[in-house]
């Protein structure tokens, strides 16, 4: 398992489009993906309508949780893919 | 057109939008085309078909329908049969469904007119047994003319039909009736040769009014002239293909096909007065239960001279009554269809068509309805077993030339003694033959399950406005599908309505993001503008999170004028995002036109054998 956390700087927070993206690039990785906001709530990363049900808005710290073989080069590529999207 | 990896995406999709396996009768294909015969065209989703990616275009000609995938299809093909079709169209080779097929496809295209002039011609037949009109008279000659040309010159409407069904030039599949109706050819005196080869014409002594010689001809012609067009120079390829087919397909039609139906038919005529003379009962069955299909195959012919001879040798005939039971069973067969049917085109030309039978011309009720369906066919022609071989049992003559159906009735008064007993017994052998057709159909026939693709299977426009292909939204996100396929609307209204049955499943906090679960179970993002987000409370939202809602019901509005006064692009893609649910999901409604609110707009295609996918 691996676990990082990340700010949203989007000031829409976390809108369609950067879950549309997030939802792609996780697509790319063995491990699966979970997106934990600060309200509790949490997503699959696979699932778009659940990342965007978490309401997650500008400021809020996301927890990713990954888990699989690839994890390592999961989290790192993700890390530094976020600040592109969101 | 995209490069396919995936036929058997497309041939499921195929599949679904021409209304499902049960609405397939057969398929084949050709060069560029998947030529299906399908039940009832209607439940086609043909709008949503030519937008499908890798079908060029529909085409419904000649009863057939054709979808336009390129020079894949072969591919497509192979898919399509492996996709569990060829498990649904048992014996798909076997020639009986092939013939089938063409008889529902050469026939298609003409029943309107067909049942039209029969239900004219029984009006007016009628009109003349009641002494209403007199059939010298010049009003009854044209509209008898009127009422019979079609079948008269039936070998020329269906020479054109054929040709569509066949791929032959329609002109010369046109030119092929006519000649077998051409005047002269329909009164060609005994014995005379065709450079030495003797010409036999069927027993009627024409080929007018006949089915079978002309479709067997423009059969051969095709073939002949698929053989013939690589063969010939293209600088005169358009006169001389034509007469080059023509020139080979006549004369072996009027010396291969007459001779053949004309051999049948006096076989025929000496087996069944043998078989009455043994026993006038199974005579009687044989006669009823065989005379439609000889009806088709022109073979019924051989009755009419023998019929007359027996009125002159003996005074009476035993022919007609094993035969008078065919055009009510057929009748009573075709009613109970119509009964049973949910399809709409069926029951419309079922009330004609029964009408018309009863008056004796049966065709628009045997092409149009019992044939296709085979079963009510074989119930029809049990039921005119039963007519005819009670009829033989009762000892039933009839003792004149007279009208079929219903104006068949009179030719049963003995006329030496004016006893009616005839006509109630073949009464009652019609009510025993139509009651079997009628109730056996009833029980036992099941119409294929052909409901329109299921509605739940669709998804409404949640907006009025302008569809476009997401390919076209300036917006890099959607253009590249990377939130999933739909498509989009440029809206003309400030409303947004929910596209399916569901729950509201997240609505973004600036109001212009809604995302529903459906009960179909597709995810669906309805995303207000492109660069809305930043748009500020601009949306009034009429939902919540978690609340249920009904297809149509209104989920936000906003002031489109002030918005776009403000500079914003408030093109709306409509996508599904859990699209790995589905097989598919297709733009139903035609690109660059306009969709009002919830007209159908997206259409998902579920993953075979699987109905309802799962949420989620």
């Amino acid at each position: 398992m691996k676990e990082f956390t990340y700010v949203i700087q989007d000031p829409v927070g976390l809108h369609a489009r950067p879950a549309g993206f997030l939802l792609r690039r996780a697509k790319n990785y063995h491990s699966s993906v979970l997106v934990k906001a600060p309200s509790g709530r949490e997503a699959n990363a696979a699932k778009l309508m659940a990342l965007m049900s978490m309401g997650a808005k500008a400021g809020d710290t996301l927890t990713f949780i990954l888990e699989g073989d690839d994890e390592e080069v999961a989290a790192a590529d993700l890390q530094q893919y976020l600040p592109e999207i969101l | 057109m995209k490069h396919f990896n995936d036929y058997h995406a497309l041939a499921r999709q195929i599949l679904q939008l021409v209304g499902g396996p049960s609405n397939v009768i057969s398929v084949n294909h050709c060069q560029t085309r998947l030529r299906f015969v399908l039940r009832n065209e209607a439940l086609a989703d043909t709008a949503t078909l030519q937008q499908l990616d890798g079908v060029l275009t529909v085409v419904r000609r000649g009863g057939q329908y054709m979808v336009v995938v390129g020079s894949q299809v072969p591919q497509v093909y192979a898919a399509l049969m492996e996709s569990g079709l060829s498990a649904a169209l048992p014996g798909q080779v076997s020639p009986g469904k092939a013939f089938l097929s063409t008889i529902t496809g050469v026939f298609g295209p003409i029943l309107g007119v067909m049942s039209a002039t029969g239900i004219l011609k029984g009006v007016l037949l009628l009109l003349a047994s009641l002494g209403l009109m007199n059939t010298s008279g010049g009003a009854w000659r044209v509209l008898y003319g009127l009422a019979d040309s079609l079948f008269y010159f039936l070998p020329v409407l269906l020479g054109y039909t054929a040709a569509l069904h066949f791929d032959l030039d329609p002109f010369v599949g046109l030119l092929l009736g006519l000649t077998l109706c051409y005047p002269d050819l329909t009164q060609l005196e005994d014995g005379i040769q065709f450079l030495g080869m003797p010409i036999q014409l069927p027993s009627s002594g024409s080929y007018t009014t006949s089915v079978l010689p002309v479709l067997f001809a423009v059969w051969f012609a095709s073939r002949l002239a698929k053989l013939l067009a690589p063969r010939l120079p293209d600088t005169i390829r358009s006169f001389t293909l034509p007469l080059a087919t023509l020139l080979v397909t006549v004369p072996a039609t009027f010396l291969v096909i007459g001779p053949v139906s004309a051999g049948l038919s006096e076989f025929l005529a000496q087996w069944l007065e043998w078989l009455y003379h043994l026993s006038p009962a199974a005579a009687g069955t044989a006669i009823g239960g065989l005379w439609q299909l000889m009806v088709m195959f022109g073979l019924h012919w051989t009755a009419t001279p023998l019929t007359i001879s027996h009125y002159s040798t003996l005074g009476y005939d035993f022919l007609l009554p094993a035969m008078y039971g065919t055009t009510f069973a057929q009748t009573a067969a075709a009613a109970a269809v119509c009964l049973k049917t949910q399809d709409k085109h069926t029951r419309r030309l079922g009330a004609a068509a029964v009408f018309s039978g009863l008056a004796g011309i049966t065709e628009p009720a045997m092409y149009g309805i019992t044939l296709p369906r085979r079963l009510p066919f074989t119930f029809s022609c049990l039921g005119a077993a039963i007519t005819g071989g009670y009829l033989g049992w009762a000892g039933v003559y009839s003792y004149q030339i007279s009208g079929q159906g219903v104006f068949g009735l009179t030719s049963y008064i003995d006329p030496a003694t004016g006893s009616l007993a005839g006509m109630g017994q073949a009464l009652i052998g019609v009510g025993l033959g139509m009651a079997f057709a009628f109730v056996s159909t009833l029980l036992l026939y099941h119409e294929p399950n052909a409901e329109l693709p299921a509605d739940r299977d669709l998804l409404a426009s949640p907006m009025a406005g302008q569809v476009l292909p997401l390919e076209q939204v300036a917006d890099g996100a959607f253009r590249a599908g990377v939130l999933g396929p739909g498509c989009a609307i440029r809206p003309s209204e400030g409303r947004v309505a929910a596209p399916a049955a569901g729950r509201v499943l997240n609505l973004s906090p600036t109001g212009h993001a809604i995302g529903l679960s459906c009960d179909n179970g597709a995810e669906v993002l309805i995303h207000v503008g492109l660069d809305t987000a930043r748009a500020g409370h601009a949306f009034q939202l009429h939902v919540e999170e978690g609340q249920q809602v009904l297809p149509g019901q209104l989920l936000m509005e906003f002031d489109l004028a002030a918005l776009t006064a403000r500079g914003l692009d408030l093109t709306t893609p409509v996508v599904v995002t859990n699209s790995e649910a589905f097989d598919g999901v297709l733009c139903a409604a035609e690109s660059g036109a306009n969709v009002a609110l919830s007209a159908p707009l997206l259409r998902l295609i579920p993953k075979s054998g699987q109905n309802c996918p799962e949420p989620g």
